[in-house]
């Protein structure tokens, strides 16, 4: 990418041609199977109808409660788990591709673009390999032949990381949380991505390792150019480090902005109850809770109309029966997108 | 003076505790020392292994088999007795007949804590009828009840005769709070009661453990590693680094006024909420040692930018600061002089 791509991006120019993936409608659904011929009985709508830009060079955070389908979008969007319907759209050099449509044979040619590092360093990776067996398939994948050019290409990865080379001929055992995280985040970078997706990737950590690793990550996007997909429930971690960032509830998205944006001016009512239930770390700050009653529904039955109606503090009768449709406002040139009845209606009062 | 006394429901006195496994001695803690007050909340921040939960567990006799109580004393002031809780039996009846009544602990996972061959309410039956705050099962169950529904579970007498399984993990963790204050305990010890949680369900089980400090006058011990959770909610506050705590009192004051660079260097650490991208954190350099390999002197110090000859050879003491500010450091001063970055 040119510097002045990365300027624009800066800049805040988000023109179309910076889209790197377009998800239009895409929706994966788990299928329940019951009985004795595991017939399907119905399915766990964890992702459904979802439309995103990821653009260029941006971090970009995804928010929500657990089950609220961040970790299956993020898979979704690398394949990982094949969705149900809807369109994965990334663009390549070449033009731009659906993934979800893409034969295995040439899906398995460009996930070097697409990486993912792991929320859990101790399950990531295989303890019966060393650092170097794990690191090496990747390269060996594709293309690279020579043992002594993937253990110096391996060494560089590790120093790029912080950590010493000599590392890789250990195991995972012998390494700390912190350390196992960045052998990680080397790995998903060994065939050089475009776009990684950290799902949850500093929250197994203990808090002063947390700092270390995100420093990590940001210095290697400034470094490399990447985008991320940073999926996450801390807010304040997303807060720091995302420029867009994007609320989901119950498999659906409910709110898109800037983080600034995000923060300052919330307007969907499940964010800002999510806002205010986060202790902060700082004594002189102190907000008013809005208390949700109750727990997220099960995604198999959800409710009908707006996801969030059984808990909305501001719930009225149309919410109850319609699936609000996204609305966007544009402040200061950036566009925020919620899904919300009740702002709609504000809107349109305030145009009237 | 003789009024704050009064206050003091558990005092933990220089305790020092070690665990023995495969022929190796750890000192998981190292003499700490603090008090539990009447109506107040504790809170203990730290790392993973650096004592918090052990801290938690010597108070409930909780520890395991190859655990000991090497020194110091942990006293409950109960029912106007002085009960010395490191010289019971840890299966013995004095102790069983504490915990529950007197004092009673919410686990950090709700799913693994509660006994899934059993209804949920015939497991807060348990503690109803064990320590004789009911005389039936009947008269039990109705109670059960009447404490799921205070803690704002939905269609409570359907719930009691549910199975853990069938409740998800906010109301796991809710229907564990309803058994630790099933029979109002004076000191309840939360060990990461959250940390399994969303912030949604976070924010409620803290209304309800608000709700039974004020209604009866509880000692709340809370371990958290979230800075967030403690400006929140904490009264006082002890930080532990590697079994010894750093620093430890009033909130307000740790919080703004950090003297230990172990507390100073936490803080910097952590992005907080509504400060935007332009936070400059700091990590801490390096990682907490090997507890079977650790430094001589100060813990702290491989890690730690004021480290010098001193804190290398020996741990250093207990020095008071101003009011009941405590900290175990050799440059608390000049730390002090330099305030917080920002």
């Amino acid at each position: 990418m040119t510097d002045q791509h990365q300027n624009q991006i800066q800049k805040g120019e988000y023109g179309d041609q910076n889209i790197l993936i377009k998800v239009r409608g895409l929706k994966t659904w788990y299928p329940i199977r019951t009985g004795l011929f595991k017939k399907i009985s119905g399915y766990v709508k964890a992702v459904d109808n979802v439309d995103l830009d990821i653009y260029r060079g941006e971090v970009l955070g995804v928010v929500g409660e657990s089950g609220c389908g961040k970790t299956t979008l993020g898979k979704s969007i690398l394949q990982l788990i094949k969705p149900y319907s809807g369109e994965v759209r990334y663009q390549f050099h070449d033009g731009e591709k659906n993934l979800c449509t893409m034969p295995k044979e040439k899906l398995d040619n460009v996930r070097n673009k697409l990486q993912i590092v792991f929320q859990d360093p101790y399950s990531s990776l295989n303890p019966a390999f060393t650092i170097f067996g794990s690191m090496e398939e990747p390269l060996i994948r594709f293309g690279m032949k020579s043992k002594s050019e993937r253990r110096r290409k391996v060494a560089e990865l590790l120093k790029e990381v912080n950590l010493p080379e000599n590392y890789m001929e250990r195991y995972p055992n012998e390494f700390s949380g912190g350390q196992r995280q960045r052998i990680g985040i080397a790995r998903a970078l060994s065939v050089d991505p475009e776009f990684v997706v950290c799902d949850e990737a500093v929250s197994a950590l203990d808090v002063s390792i947390q700092a270390q690793v995100l420093q990590l990550l940001i210095d290697l996007k400034k470094k490399r150019h990447l985008t991320y997909m940073f999926i996450t429930h801390n807010l304040s971690v997303v807060e720091y480090i995302s420029d867009r960032i994007v609320v989901m509830y119950l498999g659906h998205i409910v709110e898109v902005a800037d983080t600034d944006e995000l923060f300052q001016h919330t307007l969907h009512p499940y964010t800002k109850a999510l806002l205010s239930a986060i202790p902060i770390a700082d004594i002189n700050q102190r907000r008013k809770r809005i208390p949700l009653q109750g727990d997220v529904p099960s995604p198999v039955h959800p409710p009908n109309g707006c996801p969030f109606h059984p808990r909305c503090p501001q719930c009225m009768e149309i919410c109850k029966r319609v699936v609000p449709e996204p609305v966007t406002q544009i402040r200061n040139g950036r566009s925020h997108m919620v899904c919300c009845h009740l702002v709609k209606q504000q809107s349109e009062k305030e145009t009237v | 003076m003789n009024q704050e006394q009064n206050d003091v429901v558990v005092s933990v006195r220089d305790l020092h505790v070690n665990f023995y496994n495969n022929n190796r001695c750890n000192k998981v803690l190292r003499g700490i020392s603090f008090d539990l007050h009447k109506r107040k909340i504790m809170c203990i921040v730290g790392e993973s292994g650096c004592g918090k939960s052990v801290t938690a567990n010597s108070i409930m006799l909780l520890l395991p088999d190859l655990a000991r109580i090497e020194k110091g004393s942990i006293d409950f002031y109960y029912r106007g007795k002085d009960i010395r809780i490191d010289q019971l039996k840890r299966k013995g009846k004095e102790m069983r007949q504490l915990r529950g009544a007197g004092m009673s602990m919410i686990f950090q996972d709700p799913m693994t804590a509660l006994n899934p061959v059993f209804t949920v309410g015939s497991q807060i039956n348990e503690a109803l009828l064990y320590h004789g705050q009911a005389y039936n099962k009947k008269e039990a169950t109705e109670k059960s009840i009447e404490l799921l529904k205070d803690m704002g579970i939905s269609l409570p007498e359907q719930r009691v005769r549910e199975y853990p399984y069938q409740f998800s993990g906010g109301m796991s963790q809710r229907a564990m709070i309803a058994m630790a204050m099933s029979c109002r305990p004076k000191v309840l010890i939360a060990d990461e009661p959250t940390t399994a949680l969303d912030v949604t369900i976070q924010a409620q089980i803290f209304d309800l453990m608000l709700d039974l400090k004020n209604s009866n006058d509880t000692a709340i011990l809370l371990i958290t590693h979230d800075m967030g959770v403690v400006a929140e909610l904490a009264d006082d506050v002890a930080v532990m680094y590697m079994g010894n705590i750093v620093e430890r009192g009033d909130a307000r004051a740790v919080l703004t006024r950090p003297t230990h660079p172990y507390t100073k260097a936490l803080l910097d650490s952590i992005p907080v909420l509504g400060r935007g991208k332009n936070q400059n954190l700091k990590p801490i350099k390096g990682s907490t040692p090997d507890p079977y390999n650790r430094p001589n002197g100060c813990q702290f110090a491989p890690r730690c930018s004021y480290c010098t000859e001193e804190c290398a050879s020996r741990m250093p003491d207990e020095s008071w600061i101003e009011g009941g500010h405590m900290c175990r450091c050799f440059h608390s001063l000049p730390i002090r002089k330099e305030g917080i970055h920002d």
